[in-house]
């Protein structure tokens, strides 16, 4: 697979939104004698995020639904492990570290296993120019609050159009780890949540924590970590016609999901924050009731049907995004 | 059949029966009407979900119990022989749940062959596990979705009784499809499309953007909001 260095290295996105801080004005902040600026602020943050051993419980809301979830993190010679466990509902589980991705979902009883992907170098990371990302967010330090007891600077992303969401990141002061996030609609109504309700961090985590608590015995393994994902550089097919200022392809490529099915071309587009991916699958009959449009928290997703393939874009972004991007997609050949 | 009858199946099928499920269990192993109620109540489900394949063996589970009935391994030396009365249960709790695995192993190898499967070659491997075997044999079926209507189309007690059974089973009965189980092309249903392509957002989310919010609590807790 091409560019997805998988899995969670937060720091590689907040390395290019530091550059980014880099080429902005400083936001300087003064807390008593302490003097905070963005670009400190958020490359502590991508460093912690990493680099500590911690273990928190964090509430999860998205439209009227909430959930609180557990989260621990390692970091030893071995690289980042993380374990993620839902603590309310179905006990699902999300195990990652640098090889692969295990999600565990006890309501099904089944075992999905996707690849982790090695570490790219820093620069591969690094989007498009990175000057054209100020064009459509600007960033500031808005304030100090308190989390989970914690004091707690604020940090806002906000578009400057309609096609994108807004970010505001809470960073512990102390440890500068993230403990709270808000994903935000243009009237800056947060559609999705995190808070940390309680987060510590420790010198160092047991291998028992990162087990998951289900044996998978009795469950339905998925496994795609076996299978090679054949990426065809040519023959690709189609294209996005049309898309929000500011969006540009990071990715195409072709590749069966599951094996034995028929490869999906998948592009990917991104601003530089948001990312938007675009599915075209063939499908053999029309669906009868093809549900257009879906919101998975801050996802939404948006489907059209042409000439038997379904079109489907996915993204971080609003409705509108995934409408316009969807249905803009024509066949290039 | 009483409506009594009729009540306390639906409750079963609803997983709402508090107690008394040994009896309707009972009730319906002994009672092809109340069999084939059964079967009609999930098909109805089935319906209601938008689950079904355009064509459904209603005589495979019927055959799988004879099947099973006759198997002679079941009294084979070294297994403990499930009491009498257990019997007639677990026969026809497996015959349950694999017709439901019959369904979407049908649908999973139609998927890979594709149209140009022939009728009556689709076999069905009815064993001790039948839904580990027949899904592993297929192991496309990306998404939860599929099994979670497994599990309820065999939920319940008769499942539990079956998982507690299937070590003392070592069954092995090869159940040849009818032809009409076939000419069904199958398609991946919408929500498994749509998980699938989560995930794989997800995979390149995780390096690309603002990368605050976790994507993977997507994952955890993923019901589709609207």
């Amino acid at each position: 697979m091409k560019l997805t260095n998988n899995v969670c290295h937060p720091d590689l996105f907040w390395s290019w939104v530091i550059s980014f801080f880099f080429l902005s004005l400083p936001f300087p902040a003064i807390a008593g004698d302490t003097f905070v600026d963005a670009r400190h602020l958020i490359n502590s943050m991508s460093r912690a995020s990493k680099e500590l051993n911690y273990d928190g419980i964090f509430v999860y809301r998205r439209g009227n639904q909430m959930d609180t979830l557990r989260l621990i993190h390692k970091y030893d010679e071995r690289g980042e492990r993380e374990r993620m466990v839902s603590l309310t509902g179905a006990a699902r589980e999300v195990i990652r570290d640098g090889e692969s991705v295990t999600c565990i979902f006890p309501d099904s009883q089944a075992v999905m296993v996707e690849r982790g992907h090695p570490k790219k170098f820093l620069a591969a990371q690094l989007p498009e120019p990175i000057e054209t990302i100020a064009g459509y967010y600007n960033f500031s330090i808005a304030g100090r609050d308190r989390v989970a007891g914690r004091p707690a600077w604020i940090v806002n992303i906000v578009p400057r159009d309609d096609y994108r969401f807004g970010y505001q990141l809470w960073i512990d002061e102390e440890t500068n780890l993230l403990v709270k996030s808000e994903l935000k609609d243009g009237s800056g109504w947060p559609v999705e949540q995190i808070l940390f309700t309680q987060l510590t961090v420790l010198p160092e985590i047991s291998d028992e924590l990162l087990k998951p608590a289900i044996s998978g015995q009795d469950y339905t393994w998925y496994n795609s970590t076996a299978e090679t994902q054949p990426i065809t550089e040519t023959g690709n097919e189609w294209r996005v016609n049309t898309l929000p200022d500011g969006f540009s392809k990071s990715e195409h490529e072709k590749r069966s999901m599951s094996a034995g099915s028929a490869p999906v071309e998948h592009m990917v587009y991104t601003d530089g924050l948001a990312m938007v991916s675009v599915f075209v699958e063939k499908i053999d009959h029309e669906p009868g009731r093809l549900k257009k449009a879906s919101r998975i928290g801050g996802v939404n997703t948006y489907a059209v049907y042409a000439d038997g393939y379904q079109v489907t874009a996915v993204g971080e972004v609003p409705q509108k995004t995934v409408r316009l991007i969807a249905s803009s997609v024509i066949r290039d050949r | 059949m009483s409506d009594k009858t009729r009540e306390l199946i639906s409750a079963l099928m609803d997983d709402e029966l508090e107690s008394g499920s040994q009896f309707v269990v009972n009730a319906m192993t002994d009672d092809a009407e109340n069999r084939s109620l059964w079967q009609r109540y999930h098909l109805i489900g089935e319906a209601m979900r938008g689950a079904l394949p355009e064509r459904i063996d209603l005589s495979l589970s019927d055959r799988i119990s004879a099947a099973i009935e006759q198997e002679a391994a079941f009294d084979a030396p070294g297994v403990q022989p499930a009491s009498p009365l257990m019997k007639p249960v677990v026969g026809f709790a497996i015959a349950a749940s694999v017709a439901v695995i019959a369904i979407i192993g049908v649908r999973q190898v139609s998927e890979v062959t594709g149209p140009s499967a022939v009728p009556g070659q689709t076999q069905v491997v009815a064993s001790g596990q039948p839904d580990n075997k027949l899904r592993n044999q297929t192991n496309n079926v990306v998404p939860p979705a599929i099994p979670a209507n497994a599990q309820t189309l065999a939920s319940g007690q008769p499942e539990n009784v079956l998982r507690n059974q299937t070590n003392a089973f070592p069954v092995t009965t090869t159940v040849g499809v009818s032809p009409d189980a076939k000419a069904y092309l199958p398609q991946v249903d919408a929500e498994t499309r749509l998980n699938r392509y989560l995930l794989n957002y997800n995979e390149y989310r995780t390096n690309t953007g603002v990368q605050g919010m976790l994507p993977y609590v997507r994952i955890v807790t993923h019901e589709v909001d609207q």
